[in-house]
């Protein structure tokens, strides 16, 4: 089995906010190396490995992100004030009292210009303290991720961004028995609109795309009710804001969930764009499937994820992938 | 194979089912009626179903209409204690218009279900005062949830429950007119095309997805290549209280969009030939991009010109969408004596703008 | 002046037919090839074909306006805007509608007459029209259709220091340093695009982008400016006098990396003054441009302009020069090093 604490602390410490995705790329190359012998980086930053099979039954492509979102600074300020924009969904009120990372290292912390108690606040009022003369005018920053692991759950603050890259690295070691040529697209800004994955494959088809990312999962009260959890599976994906699977595909994914005895649960995502979504409507059309991995709050400062889902999720693929 | 047979088909297609990305009945009825009318029929990934058209003599033209087939509809999000499903929108649904709406749940079979809210007794006089949001409706299906869990999944699409009703004269009321509507046009265009010589191949492109953002219109421009484009979809008509410059009259014949997102020189041909021919029509101008397919084939590729018709219909986005079946033959009239005022010189000279 | 007749002319998104009719006969001396597409944008071809690397430059035709919908009974005209218009800053203003130019003004309630709550709020359109002098909807309809636009009668004028204002600079300085750029040769395969639509949606630039498939793109644009009276440096975005703002991200485009390193050396070597444009909101053609076909390397040089969108827009003439220069020492530094290298990562600032 997969050794998940470890490649997931490994993405998840990379550094990597939208069109500055450098740690990331690095730790995805690195990682695909071993496995899966090359890859390229494409000018916008995207990485694509290819592994071809000899009368292959087909081309798969499978999607995941590199990015996460973060912050640019646009002003600095004398003592260390640095006046910041979101790169990509952030909300401002979840990064009052927030430590931030800087891609050189440096360390701030998120503060508001005044008390921020009953009213909204946006970017506006926000700003990151960093010792003075650390950061200069388009440095970029990423919530600290601060990885941890207890048993079989793991606790990071880009887990929504990062536990798709983490399964589909794993899936590209065992990929043996496989009868589809298989494209692998670890895709840059992903998180700002899923702007540039689609440029790596452009003027390319396929027979069948996976976009694999991660879903809000089984809030305890309220008004965030759900019934999908951590632990129960794989979720595959019905909808999300850029995409609306086909019936066929559903059917064929849940027929390989059922076939093997992998728990799986359905779910939808209204709220986020993916880039299988856009490769679906982009050129002349591709068709697209989706799965998305359980994570407890997929926006914030932190999240958690079962470890139990990752392994669930690379057998789907897998058995995917052999149907 | 049943073929087009004006009104009666028209109402048939009104009892379809087909919200986005799930348009496979409504995909499979108008491709059975093509084939039938001698058309080509082709259906791309996304599910939409390109029907060609073969004018004749040689440097054809290619024109693509298209006519979404889509319509609003719900998604089941979760299922909850005691089998109540929880749901979210397919395109722009009005949540008002859903409490105590009929749907079917498309499971594993088709389901009947009513949507259900909190009695008006049990909600305080705010809330009362207040729309129903969406998350507080759900479907109730009259099962045990055990049942309920065999035969849906989220994910499952929902669509409201609604016989098409026939008003007064050639009026009729229901479901996704939306742009069935544009559908039947097609038909009705395609019974006077035969009538004529033309000198362009159409492409009637049956797309998908339009109510969630023009996808399926993007992939058929993009796969058809056309030298010109035009979409037929609905507009406002007026109705008590609603009027001004973003309505028409309902039976007063199509609406005639310009603007922006038309090309000037298609939608003055349009308003000649409907001159020249006797049909009534309607101007409709626009600001910007229209909210029609033709808001992303004209910026297919290289650019395509394009031109934009509408349907008047009362109450869009409900369960009692209401058309004039006189508007629809008249769009179809419209749209054929236009095609065929279509050549090759002409579709040459849209790309210049520089004519001393 | 160029840039006087250009920020004078008519040209509505999606009715650009007069800048772009100033720019053609401008650039047709001095061009290989003069083509417009199915949308009106306007290409201009000039340099050497063989060589280097190819280059759009972009800068958009069009402009935000309103639009005649509704032709009263009165003879006044209802109108809607066309792209992004504050509608705040209507009332009380001078107008030109439709291709003849009708002169017209946009009324509303007196004063007088508005009851005291009224008089807190803005006006919207609803409550605004135009009134070109008609007696009656007869006499309107002689000179006015619907769907006929209409644009902010504001003369271009030198003021102040070194200033001029006009409406329109948004982005008709970016075609006058096009235009003025068009002129010089350069040993470089170059496509002047003048885009049309982009105050509507970006909408004209990627359909240019696909067809010029260049191998890097420049968009010149104006831009926001917010350097004024009651404003904060941390939230002026660019400030005048400083020089082209280069775009590092807004809220379609993570520039791009290389295309800046080759702005800022480009600037630095020939001592031409330049700033960030430091915000995130706001957007131009690089948006659509940069995610054509395999994706194409972008950047983003924009003149400050004051009052942006309003009928009234300020900009520093020496901002103006100094991205004429800039675009020139771009282009000078592409011929002496062609080889575009295009890293995905890297340091961008110098």
């Amino acid at each position: 089995m997969t050794d998940w604490n470890r490649l997931t602390g490994g993405a998840s410490a990379a550094f990597g906010p939208a069109g500055f995705e450098t740690g990331i790329r690095r730790w995805v190359t690195d990682s695909l190396a071993s496995r899966i012998g090359g890859c390229d980086v494409d000018r916008n930053g995207n990485v694509i490995a290819r592994r071809s099979t000899p009368g292959a039954k087909g081309r798969v492509l499978l999607v995941a992100g590199l990015d996460e979102p973060g912050l640019m600074v646009t002003h600095v300020e004398e003592n260390g004030v640095a006046r910041v924009a979101p790169i990509g969904p952030l909300n401002a009120k979840h990064l009052v009292g927030v430590r931030v990372r800087f891609e050189g290292g440096a360390i701030g912390v998120v503060d508001a210009e005044h008390d921020i108690d009953g009213g909204a606040v946006d970017f506006a009022h926000l700003f990151v303290a960093v010792p003075a003369g650390t950061v200069r005018v388009g440095d970029t920053a990423v919530v600290d991720p601060q990885f941890e692991s207890a048993g079989q759950i793991l606790y990071a603050a880009n887990l929504p961004w990062r536990a798709g890259a983490a399964v589909l690295v794993a899936l590209a070691g065992e990929l043996a028995g496989c009868p589809y040529d298989v494209t692998f697209l670890f895709s840059a800004q992903r998180s700002v609109g899923a702007r540039a994955g689609r440029l790596a494959v452009f003027g390319e088809t396929f027979d069948r795309v996976l976009d694999i990312g991660t879903v809000a999962a089984a809030p305890a009260a309220g008004k965030r009710k759900g019934s999908v959890r951590p632990g129960g599976g794989p979720v595959i994906r019905a909808l999300d804001h850029s995409l609306i699977v086909r019936p066929e595909i559903k059917d064929w994914l849940i027929g390989a969930a059922r076939s093997r005895g992998i728990p799986y649960q359905m779910g939808v995502k209204p709220d986020e764009t993916s880039d299988g979504g856009i490769l679906a409507m982009t050129e002349g059309g591709l068709p697209v499937g989706g799965i998305d991995i359980p994570v407890y709050r997929t926006c914030g400062p932190m999240s958690y994820l079962h470890t139990s889902d990752l392994e669930q999720t690379l057998l789907l693929l897998k058995a995917a992938l052999e149907e | 194979m049943s073929r087009w047979r004006g009104f009666e088909s028209f109402l048939e297609l009104l009892t379809l089912d087909g919200p986005s990305g799930h348009e496979h009945r409504t995909a499979e009825r108008l491709g059975e009626w093509f084939r039938a009318e001698g058309l080509e029929v082709e259906t791309d990934p996304l599910g939409n179903v390109l029907a060609r058209y073969r004018g004749e003599g040689g440097g054809r033209p290619v024109v693509l209409v298209a006519v979404h087939m889509d319509e609003i509809g719900l998604m089941v999000r979760d299922i909850e204690p005691g089998g109540f499903l929880r749901v979210v929108p397919i395109g722009g649904v009005d949540p008002r218009t859903l409490v105590s709406a009929e749907v079917t749940v498309h499971g594993r079979r088709d389901l009947p279900g009513v949507v259900g809210a909190k009695p008006p007794h049990l909600s305080t006089p705010e809330e009362r005062k207040k729309a129903v949001p969406l998350d507080d409706l759900f479907v109730d299906l009259g099962m045990a949830e055990e049942a309920v869990r065999r035969e849906v999944r989220p994910g499952d699409a929902v669509t409201v429950r609604r016989q098409p009703v026939r008003l007064l004269g050639e009026v009729a009321a229901g479901k996704s007119v939306d742009n069935r509507a544009s559908a039947a046009a097609v038909f009705e265009c395609l019974q006077i095309l035969r009538t004529r010589r033309i000198a362009a191949d159409v492409v009637f492109a049956a797309t998908v997805q339009e109510e969630v953002g023009v996808r399926g219109a993007a992939v058929a421009a993009y796969r058809v290549r056309p030298d010109v484009g035009a979409a037929v979809d609905v507009c406002h008509a007026r109705s008590p209280g609603i009027s001004g410059d973003r309505t028409v009259q309902m039976g007063g014949g199509p609406a005639v969009q310009f603007g922006p997102n038309i090309h000037p020189a298609l939608f003055r041909k349009l308003a000649e030939i409907a001159r020249a021919a006797g049909v009534s029509w309607q101007l409709l101008v626009g600001q910007g991009a229209t909210g029609t397919d033709a808001r992303i084939i004209q910026l297919t590729r290289e650019g395509i010109p394009t031109a934009a018709l509408g349907i008047p219909i009362r109450y869009m986005h409900t369960s009692v969408e209401t058309v004039d079946y006189r508007d629809i033959r008249e769009t179809g009239r419209l749209l054929a004596e236009w095609i065929a005022a279509l050549d090759r010189p002409f579709v040459e000279g849209l790309t210049c703008f520089l004519n001393d | 002046m160029l840039l006087k007749r250009l920020s004078e002319a008519a040209g509505p998104s999606g009715f650009e037919d007069e800048v772009r009719r100033i720019l053609y006969e401008e650039l047709r001396p001095h061009a290989r090839r003069v083509y417009t597409d199915a949308l009106g944008n306007l290409f201009v071809e000039t340099g050497n074909p063989g060589r280097g690397p190819r280059v759009m430059l972009a800068a958009h035709l069009d402009e935000v306006a309103l639009m005649v919908v509704q032709i009263d009974d009165a003879g006044t005209l209802r109108f809607r805007p066309v792209g992004g218009v504050d509608e705040r800053v209507l009332v009380s203003k001078a107008v030109f509608v439709g291709p003849n130019r009708i002169p017209g003004v946009i009324g509303s309630k007196a004063v007088h007459l508005q009851k005291p709550e009224e008089r807190g709020k803005p006006f919207s359109v609803e409550d605004l029209y135009i009134d070109i002098g008609a007696s009656g909807r007869e006499q309107a309809e002689r000179h006015v259709s619907v769907g006929d636009t209409a644009v902010f009668a504001t003369a271009f004028e030198r003021f102040g220091d070194g200033k001029a204002k006009g409406k329109a600079f948004d982005d008709r300085v970016g075609c006058a340093a096009l235009a003025e750029t068009a002129k010089k040769s350069f040993d470089l395969p170059l496509v002047f695009a003048f885009t049309v639509q982009e105050e509507i949606g970006l909408r004209g630039a990627g359909p240019a982008a696909y067809r010029v498939d260049p191998d890097l793109a420049l968009v010149v644009e104006g831009t926001l400016c917010f350097d004024v009276a009651g404003a904060e440096e941390k939230d002026a975005v660019t400030v005048q006098g400083r020089g082209p703002a280069l775009s590092i991200l807004d809220r379609m485009t993570i520039a791009d990396r290389a295309v800046l390193r080759r702005l800022v050396r480009a600037a630095e070597k020939n001592g031409i003054p330049y700033q960030w444009r430091r915000s995130g909101a706001g957007a131009n053609d690089a948006g659509a441009i940069h995610l054509v076909r395999r994706g194409i390397a972008t950047g983003a040089v924009s003149v400050p302009v004051r009052y942006i969108h309003s009928p009234v827009q300020v900009v520093d003439l020496a901002d103006y020069h100094h991205t004429v220069r800039l675009l020139e020492a771009f282009l000078r530094d592409l011929e002496e090093d062609p080889q575009l290298d295009f890293p995905a990562e890297g340091e961008w600032t110098s």
